[in-house]
C-alpha cells in the first residue's frame, strides 16, 4: 500500500512576545502519521491536541521545528511546498470581496489554466460543489456552510492528490452536512486521499478507513471504525460491587466487574429498565447508570479521558 | 514523484498578473483608490506657483501620500488572513505573489502620476518637455522604492504597519537631515548618519535630482544610485524574506 503522507518525530513549537512576556506552546511533540493513498484518514482529538497544526505543516504553510514529513515518497521543506496538495481551512481565509466564481478564476489562474480550460473547470467545479446558483454571491455574502464548499471547491480546482480538510464539517445544517459527505466520498471513491480533522465523531465514523486519536500533539491511538460493534451495555456504579456483581451474574451471566469496580451489564436486546429492575429485586444499591455504545464517541472517551500513556518530553 | 525540484518552478506571468488585478480589484472596491486619488489631486488647489519645479515637487509629495494610502497593507492584509497562505496551496510562489503586488502598487500610483501631471503640465515649456521627462524618470524611481520598500515591511509588519512606518520618512526625514541635527552630532558620526539617510527613498532624493536637472545644480551621486538601486535591493530583501516566512505563521495558534 503506497504511503501518501508520512510524519516522522513531528515536533512544531508556537513562540509568542518577548522578554519577561515569552511564551511558547509545543503544538506537536513528536507525532508520527502515516495516510495510504487513497484512504480518508479521521483526525479526532481534544482543543489543543495538534489537529490544525499538523494539517498546517502537512500541508506545507508551516515548517515543523523537527521530524520529518513526507508526501508520496518526497520530502518538500525547506525550500518548497508540496505538490498537489489541497488544504481547506476551518475558517474563509478567501478574498471577501471577490464572487464565487472569481475566487475560483483566481485559483483556476494560479494553475496556469489558459483562459478557456479556465472557464470549464470552474463552471464544473461550481456544479459539483452545488454552488452555481451562489456563483455570483460576494465570499462575504455567504453563510457558514456555503463557506465550506467553497473551501472544498477551491481545492479540488487544481484537481490535486491529496486533501486536508480542518473542521470542514463543523458547523453544517443536516442538509449540507449530509452533502459535504456525500461530496467526500465521492472524491475519496475518486482516489484522492483525504485527512479530515473533525469533531463530527458520526460522519468520521461513516466516512473514515482509519480514525487517528491525537492527543497533547501525539499520536494517542489509531481506531478502526469497521471494529465498532455498536452493542450496547449498562454501566453501574453500585455499592458492594462483588456482591452485586455475583447477584446479577445469575440473570445476566455476561455480566462483568471492571478494575475501578464498575459493572458492565450487556443488554443485548434488552433495556436499561430492566437491569434496574433486577437490581431492585436483589437490594443492589445503585448509585449511578449509563448506557455505553461500542462506538466512536465511546471509544474516544476512554481514551481521553484515560491518563496519556507517553511520558512527557524535556522541554 | 514530486522531488524538490519539482516544488521549484519559475514564476509564472499568469500568476503574476492574476495578483496584481486582485490587488487592483480590491483597491478599486474599497474605495482605496478613490480616496489616494482625492489625497492626490486636492492638494493642487493650494498650489499657487506658476514654476516647473515646485509644481513636479508638489507632484512627487502628492504621488508618495496616494502610493501610501494604497499599498498600505498590501502583502500583509494577506498574511494574517490567510488568503496568501490558501494561495500558495495553488502553486503560487512568493515571487509571484510579491511581483503581483509590486505590480499593482506600481500602475495604480502611476494612475496618480497621470492624474496630477496636467497640473504640471501648465507649467511646461515646449522646451523642457525633455527635462519635464527625465524628473518623470526619477520619480518613478522613487515610486518603485517607495512601494518596494513598503512590502519589505509588509514581511515584519501586520496589517497597515507598512503604511503607518512609512510616514515618518515623508515628514521626519528632512528634519533628521537638517543641520539642526546632524550639527549636534559628531562629525564622523553625523558623516554616517547623512550618508544612511540618503540611502532612504524619500520625496526630498528626487527634489535633489529635479534641482540637478531643472537648476542645472550638482547631481547628488548618493541620491541618484540611491534611487536606482533602491527598487532592486528593498524588492531583493523582501522577496528573500518572504521566501523564508511560513505561509500560515501569522494564523496558526
Amino acid at each position: 500500500m503506497t504511503i501518501a503522507l508520512r510524519a516522522r518525530s513531528l515536533t512544531k513549537r508556537y513562540r509568542a512576545g518577548f522578554g519577561s512576556a515569552h511564551a511558547s506552546i509545543d503544538a506537536l511533540r513528536g507525532l508520527d502519521l502515516e495516510a495510504h493513498e487513497g484512504e480518508l484518514l479521521g483526525l479526532l482529538g481534544p482543543n489543543g491536541a495538534g489537529k490544525s497544526t499538523f494539517l498546517l505543516c502537512a500541508a506545507g504553510l508551516l515548517a515543523p521545528d523537527g521530524g520529518t514529513l513526507e508526501w508520496f515518497g518526497a520530502r518538500a521543506w525547506p525550500g518548497g511546498r508540496p505538490a498537489g496538495v489541497a488544504y481547506v481551512p476551518d475558517r474563509s481565509f478567501y478574498h471577501r470581496f471577490l464572487t464565487v466564481r472569481e475566487a475560483l478564476e483566481f485559483y483556476a489562474t494560479l494553475h496556469d489554466l489558459p483562459g478557456r480550460d479556465r472557464a470549464v473547470r470552474v463552471r464544473a467545479t461550481l456544479a459539483r460543489v452545488g454552488l452555481t446558483e451562489h456563483a455570483d454571491k460576494r465570499v462575504s455574502q455567504l453563510s457558514r456552510g456555503m463557506v465550506q464548499r467553497l473551501g472544498i471547491a477551491q481545492a479540488i480546482i487544481g484537481q490535486p492528490r491529496m486533501m486536508l480538510l480542518d473542521e470542514t464539517l463543523s458547523g453544517l445544517d443536516p442538509i449540507a452536512a449530509r452533502d459535504a459527505r456525500e461530496l467526500l466520498t465521492g472524491l475519496r471513491a475518486e482516489g484522492i486521499t483525504i485527512i479530515l480533522s473533525s469533531h463530527d465523531l458520526l460522519a468520521l465514523e461513516q466516512l473514515a478507513s482509519r480514525i487517528v486519536v491525537m492527543r497533547d500533539g501525539r499520536t494517542h491511538a489509531t481506531l478502526d471504525p469497521a471494529s465498532f460493534t455498536g452493542a450496547r451495555s449498562l454501566q453501574l456504579t453500585v455499592e458492594a460491587p462483588q456482591l452485586a456483581a455475583r447477584l446479577l451474574r445469575t440473570r445476566w451471566p455476561q455480566t462483568q466487574l471492571d478494575a475501578s469496580e464498575e459493572l458492565h451489564v450487556p443488554l443485548g436486546a434488552a433495556t436499561a429498565e430492566d437491569v434496574l429492575a433486577d437490581c431492585r429485586a436483589f437490594g443492589v444499591v445503585v448509585r449511578a447508570s449509563r448506557v455505553r455504545r461500542d462506538d466512536l464517541e465511546q471509544r474516544f472517551l476512554e481514551l481521553i479521558e484515560r491518563p496519556a500513556r507517553v511520558a512527557e518530553p524535556n522541554s | 514523484m514530486t522531488t524538490l525540484a519539482d516544488s521549484v518552478r519559475a514564476a509564472s506571468l499568469r500568476r503574476v498578473g492574476a495578483v496584481a488585478r486582485l490587488r487592483a480589484r480590491r483597491q478599486i472596491r474599497s474605495r482605496r483608490l478613490l480616496l489616494a486619488a482625492l489625497m492626490a489631486l486636492l492638494p493642487w488647489l493650494a498650489i499657487d506657483a506658476a514654476q516647473l519645479l515646485p509644481r513636479i515637487a508638489a507632484l512627487t509629495e502628492f504621488t508618495i501620500v496616494g502610493a501610501t494610502v494604497l499599498v498600505a497593507g498590501a502583502l500583509a492584509d494577506d498574511l494574517d488572513g490567510g488568503q496568501y497562505a490558501i494561495a500558495l496551496t495553488h502553486d503560487c510562489l512568493p515571487l509571484d505573489a510579491l511581483l503581483g503586488e509590486l505590480i499593482a502598487g506600481l500602475v495604480l500610483s502611476l494612475l496618480l502620476v497621470l492624474l496630477g501631471l496636467p497640473f504640471v503640465l501648465q507649467a511646461v515649456t515646449v522646451a523642457r518637455i525633455g527635462a519635464l521627462l527625465l524628473c518623470l524618470v526619477w520619480l518613478v524611481a522613487l515610486v518603485a522604492g517607495w512601494v518596494s520598500l513598503m512590502l519589505l515591511l509588509a514581511t515584519t509588519l501586520h496589517g497597515v504597519g507598512n503604511g503607518v512606518a512609512m510616514i515618518p520618512l515623508i515628514f521626519a526625514l528632512p528634519i533628521l537631515s537638517s543641520a539642526t541635527i546632524l550639527g549636534r552630532l559628531p562629525a564622523q558620526l553625523a558623516g554616517v548618519a547623512r550618508f544612511a539617510l540618503q540611502l532612504v527613498p524619500a520625496p526630498q532624493q528626487a527634489g535633489r535630482m529635479y534641482e540637478a536637472i531643472l537648476l542645472g545644480a550638482a547631481a547628488p551621486r548618493i541620491a541618484a544610485y540611491a534611487l536606482l538601486a533602491g527598487p532592486f535591493v528593498y524588492f531583493t530583501v523582501a522577496a528573500a524574506r518572504l521566501a523564508r516566512i511560513e505561509p500560515a505563521g501569522r494564523i496558526a495558534a
